[in-house]
């Protein structure tokens, strides 16, 4: 290893992976090298207790950029672990990391309930590594990373009213993020700086996750006047 | 079982069963009523008062009894039973020949063993599975009564009138018989219907996973294989790409409930699971009219079209707003993009979109450059 490597070793972003599927555990440091897998556990509890255990014996390190939580974890009878989607980013989050979840869970309403349990970000594993790695430095910046969908739910919600305070820019920049559009085109169309968009955005991600803390799916589900059904964690 | 289940009775076998209890115990229930209401004048006229009110009580019992039964069964099918309810119906009629007096023989308030067992020859109806045990049971109780109440009946017209109602056990028997076997049928056709619906969805939805996983199966095996050349490698992994956004499409795919433009745009986001669009139309709830909703549907299946054919795109945004008679509805992809410059017309964005779009008064505005995606916005402002 050369003095250059050590040195972008020293830099990646430190994470922790809580994911049942091998696949992900074993192969994210390989197909993501600007991450540094830290710590990688199959369930919620072997992660809280495996993480400071790791942690202590790091040195200049005293916590984890991210920590990349599946929300369908499974126990070792295959069947799903009793600490899984919502309540496994709450366990996380509660201990003090900052909880990233990574999933292939498409539907709008169970990711919001778990951005309500204390989720910073979401990102699916179906989107581009570069992505994965743009989220992490969101969050380890402190800021929140929503996805598509889940952004098109903050506005709908932020319609009725319940959101307040909402900046007219914020505004604008959610309504440009729910059609897609990405930073960097808003950026240019507002003529203001992308990581200022991205700061907008993250506002009103804090706002909408403030909101979900308390209110459930179903108080969501009433407030859009969609029919109940689509309560599964 | 709640009141209120009573009165919405299941369209099964179990619910005609059901209903053919309550029929029984409510023509047992209005007899005993009958006979309540005259209870003192054939007390007053019989010389037999204690045979009399005894008969009468454990008649009352009997029927209690069944009822219970049958109505904690939730069904009157036990053929000893049945034999059980006929028993005390000959022996009523029979205790009634002594306790009532000549003259009265042919009214049912001064004879009550008539409408007594008249129910039991609709229970016949119901308990007894073949044809010939009801026709026989029917015939029992008709003869007994007969034979019970002829002698007592006065003159001409009294034996006349006990005739023509003995023909009542038989005509009860066979009707009740009759819709008894019907709405059976019904119930046990409806529950096979259910049953086979049940069925054929399971094996609908198996098929359907079958042929979605069957592919990416093949493509999997295809790009594990050691000897791939680079041009085979990078056709597989667009076919990879493709594959994978349909599973996802599958697996995001819930069980709709939507209407209107809404639920046109999720069919037309399931036509192109491929690219497994992401849909935001929480904002397009209210109602527009059906004729632009088509027209728009059909819009953004062309251009979802031209995104398949042309953009390399990884995420697709279907963003749907109403308001009032006013809508808009935005495509963005996230692909190659290209020049408008150049090609105004975009990927062949063919006239049908801005025709048809035109048509019911709205219009279409389009963004792309190269490298930056395309971005399509239909929209019709308030009239």
């Amino acid at each position: 290893m050369t003095t250059a490597d050590k040195r972008d070793k020293a830099c990646l972003r430190r994470i922790g992976v809580v994911d049942d599927e091998p696949v992900y555990r074993d192969s994210l440091p390989l197909l993501v090298p600007e991450l540094n897998v830290v710590v990688a556990a199959r369930t919620v509890d072997e992660f809280l207790a495996l993480a400071p255990r790791v942690l202590a014996v790091q040195p200049s390190a005293d916590t984890l950029d991210a920590v990349l939580v599946d929300l369908d974890l499974s126990g070792n009878s295959g069947r799903p672990d009793p600490v899984h989607g919502r309540r496994a980013v709450a366990a996380v989050a509660a201990a003090g990391y900052r909880v990233l979840i990574y999933t292939g869970q498409r539907r709008p309403l169970v990711l919001a309930g778990c951005l309500g349990a204390g989720a910073r970000g979401i990102v699916h594993k179906s989107e581009r590594p570069a992505r994965l790695v743009d989220a992490v430095d969101a969050i380890a910046a402190g800021r929140m990373v929503l996805t598509t969908a889940v952004t098109g739910l903050a506005e709908a919600v932020s319609r009725t009213g319940v959101l307040p305070d909402l900046t007219d820019r914020q505004r604008e920049v959610l309504r440009a993020r729910a059609r897609g559009e990405p930073y960097t085109s808003i950026a240019k169309r507002l003529y203001i700086d992308r990581k200022t968009v991205e700061e907008h955005m993250s506002l009103v991600a804090r706002k909408f996750s403030d909101y979900l803390r308390d209110h459930s799916p179903a108080d969501l589900e009433r407030e859009l006047g969609i029919g109940s059904g689509d309560l599964m964690e | 079982m709640p009141v209120d289940k009573i009165y919405a009775l299941p369209t099964s076998e179990a619910g005609v069963e059901r209903g053919l209890v309550i029929t029984y115990i409510g023509l047992r229930c209005f007899n005993i009523i009958q006979v309540a209401v005259g209870l003192q004048l054939i007390i007053e006229r019989t010389d037999h008062q204690m045979l009399t009110v005894a008969s009468l009580s454990l008649l009352v019992a009997e029927a209690a009894v069944v009822s219970r039964r049958i109505w904690r069964r939730g069904r009157f099918d036990e053929s000893w039973l049945g034999i059980v309810d006929l028993s005390f119906g000959v022996l009523f009629l029979i205790s009634v020949m002594i306790f009532v007096t000549t003259g009265t023989a042919s009214s049912s308030w001064g004879n009550p063993g008539f409408a007594t067992t008249i129910p039991m020859a609709s229970g016949a109806a119901i308990v007894f599975r073949r044809w010939w045990q009801t026709l026989a049971a029917a015939s029992l109780l008709c003869t007994v009564f007969l034979m019970t109440s002829l002698p007592a009946a006065g003159d001409h017209d009294m034996r006349l009138t006990t005739l023509t109602n003995s023909v009542a056990y038989i005509g009860f028997a066979v009707l009740v018989r009759l819709v008894a076997g019907y709405t059976r049928r019904l119930g046990r056709d409806a529950d096979s219907a259910r049953s086979t619906a049940v069925v054929f969805a399971a094996e609908a939805e198996r098929l359907r996973v079958q042929k979605l996983i069957h592919d990416p199966a093949s493509a999997l095996e295809l790009l594990a294989a050691d000897d791939l050349n680079e041009h085979a490698r990078a056709v597989l992994r667009r076919q990879a790409l493709r594959l994978a956004a349909e599973m996802r499409h599958y697996l995001g795919t819930q069980l709709r409930r939507s209407s209107g433009v809404i639920a046109e745009l999720e069919a037309v986001a399931d036509e192109f699971a491929d690219l497994d669009p992401v849909l935001n139309v929480d904002l397009a709830r209210d109602t527009i009219p059906a004729a632009d909703v088509d027209v728009i549907s059909s819009a953004v299946r062309t251009l979802l079209f031209n995104v398949r054919q042309h953009a390399q795109a990884r995420e697709v945004v279907i963003h749907a707003e109403t308001e009032g008679n006013s809508w808009e509805v935005c495509v963005r992809d996230d692909g190659i993009g290209f020049d408008p410059n150049t090609r105004p017309e975009g990927f062949g964005l063919s006239q049908q979109v801005y025709a048809a779009i035109a048509s019911i008064g709205g219009q279409v505005e389009i963004e792309s450059a190269p490298g930056e995606g395309t971005f399509v916005r239909l929209s019709r402002e308030k009239k």
